[in-house]
């Protein structure tokens, strides 16, 4: 396996592969491309003032750029006829505002554009955030899921720039040629068609051609290219083993010949875009010149001034300059639809837990958990993951769960923890049913320690304050303490305010377990569900854990799941998860490999 | 050159690009680069013969197309001139507007060709430096890269070197442009105007004077607010994926808003440094209108006096914004090309790594190291896995084909170790030090120890990776320096501490070491390594593709399968390390009962520190404490 720079999501991964845990609502209709270009426009609020300042703003910019060009041709003109140098004051002066307006306007659009795009990125964050949350952690495809997390997260930096690189552009574009057009058309009609001709080939007709020139080439491409990485990853991650084998040779020729038709392919691809890039070239000059041709008999009949005659394929080639960025925002815009498509999708996912239309108030007094034959199953399979669950936990003790990998364990945990619904059976949280409860006064009750407890890329106390915002720094010492933590907390310099790296990077696996544990107790859960808490250790500071763990949560009821026997030396009853099912441990006894 | 050197966003990458992008969580989260490299990269033109090439090439195409653009201007303005003044026809003028024609016609085909030839150009020097990366490790052998991250050098052998596409035909053009054009134009300006020539000189010669200055200004910015605004744009991130701790807590409906507040401030502080980052391409347009509006003045003022006629004036004209477009072109495509030549430049570097290690390979947490350039130490220079190395005594003997499993005759060797001591280079604590062992032929040894007491290059060095610094290794009697080192590598199976899954099916995998393997001897090994129903879940059995792209396992059913792999291998010896690290208890257990009776009559070093294995080997061996080798009772039924 690759270390780190790969999780960034590999775009060619299908989308279908990552989602295939997901249930995307089935009978819901399919989003249609106008549907989300629509929803897409609307986000970026191209109405509001600021969208509509930064359009006109890059227009004026543009006509700045032409009226420059323009202006100055004709002032040349005009000199060669030897007026006063009075006569020319106005279009030099003109000449000068263009010059200073095409800078400044740019300069200014440029500042207004990026603000308002970071303003729409605000938007795309809430909406996709408030999209997975119901959705975490139960449906988000499982071992998947961070691939969908990286690929939506993804899919927002991509679709941040749908105002910059796609909306603004192609308002700009489209009233600049308008204008630019209009001017032509004032001069000689006939040069604002050709005009008009050529900024519909330059910017619509050739960045079309370009993108479905060798679409399928290209997607040959993006293959063998994929496979050129696999197998450069694993000549050198596999290299001793290779070597020790006396393969490496064959490899190393199997990737050279990999690497020479990726070359050809791409040579191919240069060639397209060489042809494109001609063809742009071509429409550029090609209008200016046929602008210019146009032109000529009507200075010969008098209806144009001569002096007019360089203002038209200046004009010309200015205005082709314009809509040169048009290619790139359309091809922008199919990648955005193609994010955006994925992330109005998530939104349509139903939530997996339905949260009950009348709320019961769950009795006071230690609570107890009790599961009367509970079954889960997930939609993508067939088989229930757990079935007849029969499970008893009474305020204070301490129950204990041992199964292998795939057993079922966390899709338990879920179930207690309502990110999952039931699917047969009964769940009781102090006498009342899970489906008559909300999910977040159930969890209010029940804590969780995962395997490998997520910490924020932010300081300790920031982390436990995750649990109580308003604990003061004596509750955060305190549930410290308990955790085993107190010492090593004062010994750094930042104590409480320490950083503990990218999502937790600087901090052992030990201390990563720990701080989760302050902050569970900090949580004050009176039912706490320990799932595989010392999986990520090595045994001795795993069973230092157990004991702290053990000592914290005396009184509280708790649940804890595991495949180490040394865990579970302080249980009072011991259940084994097979398959699906759960036995008490009498019954398995006999297949216990201890 | 100077001009994209003084790029405020040069030194950061991809970040900050000037023109479209926005900082993102992801880019965002990379540390700050050196901006070593940034430009036209020395050591890649004297490195690589093609980059040469594509450099003049690029060059002359360059030059071509200026040439051109002189001409259709020229052409323009002549065709202007004698309708305007000279009141001619189109028919009149229809020469001129074939050489215009054939000018633009021309600069396209050199467009075209400019395309291909930078991907060529591109194509070969990432060709070159992968096969160069490849080559040395074949030459120089496995060990060393090891402990550099493996992963990350071939992505960005790979992915990172793709970057050079977008340094070849986008940045090295425009930037070769950028000084040849301006020299072109000037060339013919100063024919027909000098005070013209003198304008654009000037104003050319302002710009890097510009650029450093406010570079230094917006690059002292950004470092200031660099952190900060690292942190806000890898919140996003950090909250989503730490959805299911918010909601544990009761916490996510809140963080809504807390979002919303932190990206604003993302965005605040991002505009912050905008304002500063986009004054340098204010400053480049800015001196290229404002010039083109001088220009006009002058020339307007010199036709109203008669000292030009409106021909030329006009091709100055024209010409003008041409002089400044490639460098702002350049200047706007620099993000485009650090990547690829960041990536180039970490190769190279790679390459220049003398043949040793300062690390030992394997090391169940792998941190990046910086090398340092120690002098290469003798015995590593020795260790090519290359057989006809000239450091390797000779006679070599060739040992003969391993017997197949199950079949009678000599199946095992025994090996010897006598007085082995082995320091890392770069290390002070030796490895392994004065280690005497034996494993008869035949027999099972367990090697225990802690962390770190060096059972994994015991490994290495019973592989023939890295030679003792004193003492021998004897097979069967024979010195393992006098075998040639192919055909003892041949006669061994090995499982390393972290095995490779290769990108490839789950048979093709199985048969890297075992090319022969038939169905039968498959199914043996899976069964013995507790791998069949890892198969069995698979999607399509043997058949499933495995790896970045394929079907992904988790941390047991690799080291499952990797173990089968170990298992069938035909060998005489078989090295197995931490073979049950990664299993649950259960697995274990079905594990260590089925290994032991699948390679009875082999001889076999397993490195554990599992009890459950240790009772069923013959002999156990702690390492750190050379007299205990020792027989262990019969495992208790």
């Amino acid at each position: 396996m690759v270390d780190s720079p790969m999780k960034e999501p590999d775009p060619s991964a299908s989308w279908d592969s990552i989602t295939a845990g997901l249930d995307l609502n089935p009978t819901a209709k399919e989003l249609t491309t106008p549907a989300i270009l629509v929803r897409l426009t609307r986000l970026a609020a191209p109405l509001s003032r600021q969208s509509c300042a930064a359009v006109a703003l890059g227009a004026g910019a543009s006509l700045c750029a032409i009226g420059l060009a323009s202006t100055s041709a004709w002032l040349l003109d005009r000199a060669s006829q030897h007026p006063a140098v009075l006569s020319l004051t106005a279009v030099i002066g003109a000449v000068q505002l263009f010059a200073l307006g095409r800078a400044g306007l740019r300069y200014a659009e440029r500042l207004t554009s990026h603000d308002r795009a970071m303003r729409v990125l605000s938007k795309l964050r809430v909406l996709s955030f408030e999209a997975l949350e119901p959705l975490s952690p139960g449906a988000l495809g499982g071992a998947r899921s961070g691939d969908l997390l990286a690929r939506c997260v993804a899919d927002v930096d991509i679709l941040q720039n749908f105002y910059l690189r796609v909306l603004e552009p192609i308002a700009v574009s489209t009233i600049a040629s308008v204008l630019a057009i209009a001017l032509a058309w004032f001069f000689v009609p006939w040069a604002g068609l050709i005009l008009a001709a050529g900024l519909v080939s330059g910017g619509l007709l050739i960045p079309f051609l370009a993108s479905q020139l060798g679409a399928s080439k290209a997607k040959e491409l993006a293959h063998s290219s994929a496979r050129l990485v696999a197998d450069v990853v694993d000549i050198l991650q596999g290299a001793f083993e290779l070597a020790a084998w006396g393969r490496a040779g064959e490899l190393n020729d199997h990737v050279l010949h990999l690497d020479a038709k990726v070359a050809s392919l791409e040579k191919a691809r240069a060639r397209r875009r060489g042809l494109v890039e001609a063809l742009g070239l071509a429409a550029n000059g090609g209008t200016a010149l046929g602008m210019l041709a146009v032109a000529i008999p009507y200075v010969q009949g008098a209806h144009l001034p001569g002096v007019d005659l360089a203002i038209l394929p200046v004009l010309g080639l200015a205005a082709m300059d314009m809509v040169s960025n048009l290619p790139s925002a359309l091809l922008e815009l199919q990648r955005d639809i193609q994010a955006a498509r994925r992330l109005f999708e998530l939104e349509r996912v139903p939530p997996p837990v339905k949260e009950p239309d009348r709320q019961l108030v769950i009795p006071l007094g230690a609570p107890d958990v009790s599961l009367q034959n509970a079954a889960v199953r997930y939609p993508s399979s067939t088989r229930q993951v757990l079935s007849g669950i029969d499970l008893e936990l009474p305020a204070g003790e301490r129950v204990a769960i041992m199964g292998r990998s795939g057993s079922g364990k966390t899709s338990l945990v879920h179930l207690l923890l309502r990110f999952w619904p039931l699917y047969g059976g009964s769940a009781y949280l102090s006498g009342t049913a899970f489906d008559d409860l909300r999910g977040d006064d159930i969890r209010r009750l029940i804590g969780a320690l995962d395997q490998r407890a997520y910490l924020f890329s932010a300081s300790i106390a920031e982390n436990l304050r995750v649990a109580k915002p308003d604990a003061t720094d004596e509750e955060l010492t305190t549930a410290l303490s308990v955790a085993q933590l107190e010492q090593w907390v004062g010994a750094l310099p930042a104590g409480l305010a320490t950083y503990v790296g990218e999502r937790g990077a600087e901090v052992s696996g030990g201390e990563r377990q720990r701080l989760a544990l302050a902050r569970i107790l900090l949580g004050g859960f009176p039912v706490l569900l320990l799932d595989e808490p010392t999986a990520s250790l090595d045994s001795a500071t795993a069973d230092a854990l157990i004991d702290d763990l053990v000592n914290a949560t005396q009184g509280k009821a708790v649940l804890l799941v595991t495949h180490r026997r040394a865990d579970i030396r302080e249980a009072d009853r011991l259940m084994h998860l097979k398959e699906g099912m759960l036995y008490s441990t009498e019954r398995v006894a006999q297949n216990l490999p201890w | 050159m100077s001009t994209p050197k003084a790029d405020p966003q040069s030194s950061r990458g991809s970040t900050l690009d000037r023109d479209n992008h926005l900082p993102t969580g992801k880019t965002a989260s990379q540390p700050p680069q050196s901006s070593r490299g940034s430009t036209l990269d020395r050591r890649l033109l004297r490195e690589a013969a093609p980059a040469r090439l594509a450099v003049l090439a690029a060059g002359a195409i360059g030059a071509g197309q200026t040439a051109f653009l002189v001409v259709q201007a020229v052409t323009l303005a002549s065709i202007v001139t004698k309708v305007f003044l000279g009141n001619r026809g189109l028919l009149a003028t229809g020469g001129d507007f074939m050489t215009l024609g054939i000018a633009v016609v021309g600069r396209a085909l050199l467009a075209q060709l400019g395309e291909v030839q930078a991907q060529d150009g591109s194509s070969k020097v990432k060709s070159s430096l992968r096969r160069r990366l490849l080559g040395a490790i074949t030459e120089r052998g496995p060990v060393w890269l090891a402990g550099e991250r493996t992963g990350q050098i071939a992505v960005t052998a790979t992915h990172g070197l793709d970057g050079l596409d977008g340094y070849f035909a986008r940045y090295l053009p425009q930037l070769i442009l950028a000084v040849v054009a301006p020299a072109v134009i000037v060339a013919w300006v100063i024919t027909a105007d000098w005070l013209s020539a003198l304008i654009l000189c000037v104003t050319l010669g302002l710009i890097p004077v510009f650029m450093f200055l406010l570079g230094q200004e917006a690059r002292s910015r950004m470092d200031r607010q660099w952190e900060r605004v690292e942190r806000l744009s890898g919140h996003f991130l950090d909250v989503v994926q730490g959805l299911p701790t918010l909601r544990l807590f009761g916490r996510a409906k809140a963080q809504a808003r807390t979002i919303a507040r932190i990206t604003d401030e993302l965005r605040e502080e991002t505009m912050q440094t905008l304002r500063y980052a986009f004054l340098s391409s204010l400053v480049l347009e800015l001196l290229a209108s404002l010039s083109t509006a001088l220009v006009a003045l002058v020339l307007g003022l010199k036709l109203i006096s008669g000292q030009i006629s409106l021909a030329p004036a006009l091709a100055i004209l024209l010409l003008t914004p041409e002089v400044y477009l490639p460098l702002r072109r350049a200047s706007s495509q620099f993000h485009s090309a650090a990547e690829g030549v960041g990536a180039s430049g970490r190769i190279l570097d790679l390459l220049e790594l003398p043949g040793h290690i300062a690390q030992p390979p394997l090391e169940p947490d792998r941190q990046a190291i910086s090398i340092d350039a120690a002098p290469f130490p003798p015995h590593i220079a020795e260790m090519s896995p290359d057989e006809s190395s000239p450091s390797r005594l000779k006679p070599q003997l060739v040992l003969p084909e391993p017997a197949e499993l199950g079949r009678a005759g000599t199946s095992s060797v025994s090996l010897h170790m006598e007085h082995v001591s082995f320091t890392w280079p770069g290390r002070q604590k030796p490895a392994l030090s004065e280690l005497d062992l034996s494993v008869e032929a035949g027999s099972h040894l367990a090697i225990v120890g802690p962390s770190g007491s060096g059972k994994s290059t015991l490994g290495l060095l019973v592989l023939g990776f890295v030679q003792p610094d004193a003492g021998q290794l004897l097979v069967d009697g024979e010195r393992l320096v006098t075998i040639a080192i192919k055909s003892w590598r041949e006669q061994v199976s090995w499982l390393p501490q972290e095995p490779t899954i290769f990108s490839a099916s789950v048979a093709e995998n199985l048969r890297l070491a075992a090319p022969k393997a038939g169905g039968e001897e498959i199914a043996a090994a899976l069964d013995a390594a507790g791998a069949t129903e890892v198969v069995n879940a698979l999607p399509n059995g043997l058949d499933t593709v495995l790896g970045e792209g394929g079907w992904r396992l988790s941390a047991g059913q690799r080291q499952r399968l990797a173990l089968a792999r170990a298992l069938l291998r035909p060998a005489k010896l078989y090295v197995l390390d931490e073979p049950t690290e990664h299993l649950d208890a259960e697995t274990e257990q079905e594990v260590a009962s089925s290994l032991w009776s699948y390679l009875a009559g082999r001889t076999v070093l397993v490195m554990t520190h599992r009890p459950i294995l240790v009772q069923g080997a013959d002999c156990t061996f702690e390492l750190g404490n050379p007299q205990m080798q020792m027989p262990r009772e019969p495992a208790d039924g």
